[in-house]
């Protein structure tokens, strides 16, 4: 089976245009939690490889890069991806913590880039019952203590009712849609589901732009979006 | 108030029209491919599959006899009446059927394509007619022209048929010659449609294509359409990842 490699661009290529876009990302973030602080952010998109993982994994290494204190959290129990592209072995996680009362502190993995790491461990049965459970907010709640930031990394939205249970341990979710990729009635459907159910949403991350395809445009979006944030 | 929705108008035209510099320029190769195509295969058309055709011409001069006829008015109406009757009678089975079966070689021939392959053309004011004989063989083309101003001539004065209307008011103005040069297929001209034609069909494509794309393109779409702020854009090609085992 042929998987993608997940580029962190904001540790590879720190000056990169690709890395540069992440810490608008957190700024637009920052600037929209004036009054209401964000701690655990969702990353979530309408439909599978879309580009959530490389979202969480960048957003979390610009945290990282601002020496605050982040968590990602792989709660796509069903197709996890953050131990692959943090190159770990996913043999143990949140599955220890759930099944047998592991210490969840014991499970986390402190990265190199200071990110740390809660994979998902041996695959579960019934994720969206895990989800649920006390176990589960109770972890979060007491992460919330223990870190600035908590970023979960979680299945696409249309596929399973997992994204949406988890977004309501959230302060808001990044809708990632990804550029010629996501149908314009995948992305409208999700991003109803998660608005349905109350989910703070920050606003999407456009992926995977070919910027060739939209020079002029891309410029001119980039000056755009720096006004507004302004 | 209406000054705002005037400027909202014209945001919305500028897009648009950006839109599709846009389309047009994210599928110029397909463009250029698609008008390749229907150039090349409009070259070989006309340059190998069509069979080049030449056009034998002569005319023919309608006449009478001023002495006959009490006012020029009424000599008038009667040559344009002449003209267009001659127009009409040399293109009749009568004159055609005459023709094929002069010419040992037309003898499979229809009547029909012989008339197909006939123009007849006249110039205001001047009481000439043109007859244009259409064939792959120029020598053919030339025989088949001067039969047929020949025979229509004959069988016009022919007493035993009876056609006083034309008889003796024609006269052939010049035979046709040898035509040196294929009048058919004008090889620039089909080129040139070729170009243009291939042109519409790509940007037809593209445009279709473009209507049946269910997916962002642009960051103003995505926003317009989620009614949701874009906060990052993230530039990056599925191909630049590099696949890992």
């Amino acid at each position: 089976m042929e998987y993608f490699e997940f580029r962190n661009v904001v540790i590879e290529t720190p000056n990169s245009v690709e890395a540069e876009a992440y810490r608008k990302l957190e700024l637009n973030i920052s600037m929209m939690s004036i009054d209401k602080p964000t701690q655990v952010i969702q990353c979530t998109s309408a439909a599978p490889e879309d580009g959530k993982t490389t979202t969480a994994i960048n957003l979390a290494a610009v945290y990282a890069e601002k020496g605050k204190k982040v968590i990602i959290l792989d709660m796509d129990m069903r197709r996890p991806k953050i131990h692959r592209a943090f190159h770990k072995a996913n043999d143990r996680g949140f599955y220890d913590y759930i099944t047998d009362n592991v210490d969840y502190h014991e499970l986390i993995i402190h990265d190199e880039s200071t990110i740390d790491l809660l994979l998902t461990g041996k695959h579960m049965s019934f994720p969206h019952i895990v989800l649920e459970s006390h176990k589960t907010a109770d972890m979060i709640k007491q992460l919330r203590t223990e870190y600035d930031y908590i970023i979960i990394d979680s299945p696409p939205v249309l596929s399973v009712t997992d994204a949406i249970i988890i977004s309501k341990y959230t302060d808001g979710v990044v809708y990632v849609v990804a550029y010629n990729k996501t149908k314009k009635e995948d992305a409208k459907a999700g991003l109803v589901q998660l608005q349905k159910n109350n989910a703070r949403i920050f606003g999407s991350v456009f992926a995977n732009v070919d910027v060739r395809k939209t020079r002029g445009y891309y410029g001119y979006d980039y000056y755009y979006g720096s006004k507004k944030s302004e | 108030m209406d000054e705002m929705k005037q400027q909202e108008t014209m945001v919305e035209e500028g897009i648009t029209l950006a839109e599709l510099v846009r389309i047009v320029w994210n599928n110029i190769i397909l463009i250029m491919l698609v008008t390749v195509w229907v150039t090349v295969i409009g070259i070989i058309y006309t340059f190998v599959v069509v069979s080049p055709k030449y056009t034998a011409e002569t005319a023919i001069m309608v006449q009478y006899d001023p002495s006959t006829i009490p006012s020029e008015q009424t000599g008038i109406s009667i040559a344009n009446a002449l003209m267009t009757t001659y127009k009409e009678f040399v293109v009749t089975d009568l004159v055609l059927d005459s023709v094929i079966s002069d010419i040992p070689t037309i003898r499979d021939m229809s009547t029909t394509a012989l008339k197909n392959s006939i123009t007849i053309s006249n110039t205001t004011g001047a009481y000439m007619i043109y007859i244009e004989v259409e064939n792959p063989t120029p020598a053919l083309a030339q025989e088949i022209a001067n039969q047929i101003v020949q025979n229509s001539i004959e069988i016009a004065n022919d007493t035993e048929n009876g056609f006083l209307f034309l008889q003796n008011k024609l006269k052939q103005v010049y035979p046709a010659k040898l035509p040196t040069a294929p009048s058919s297929p004008n090889k620039v001209l089909n080129v040139v449609i070729s170009v243009i034609l291939g042109g519409i069909i790509s940007l037809g494509i593209v445009f279709v294509k473009e209507l049946f794309n269910n997916k962002f393109q642009t960051r103003e779409e995505l926003e317009k359409y989620l009614n949701l702020r874009v906060i990052a854009t993230v530039p990056g090609t599925v191909k630049e990842r590099k696949l890992v085992d």
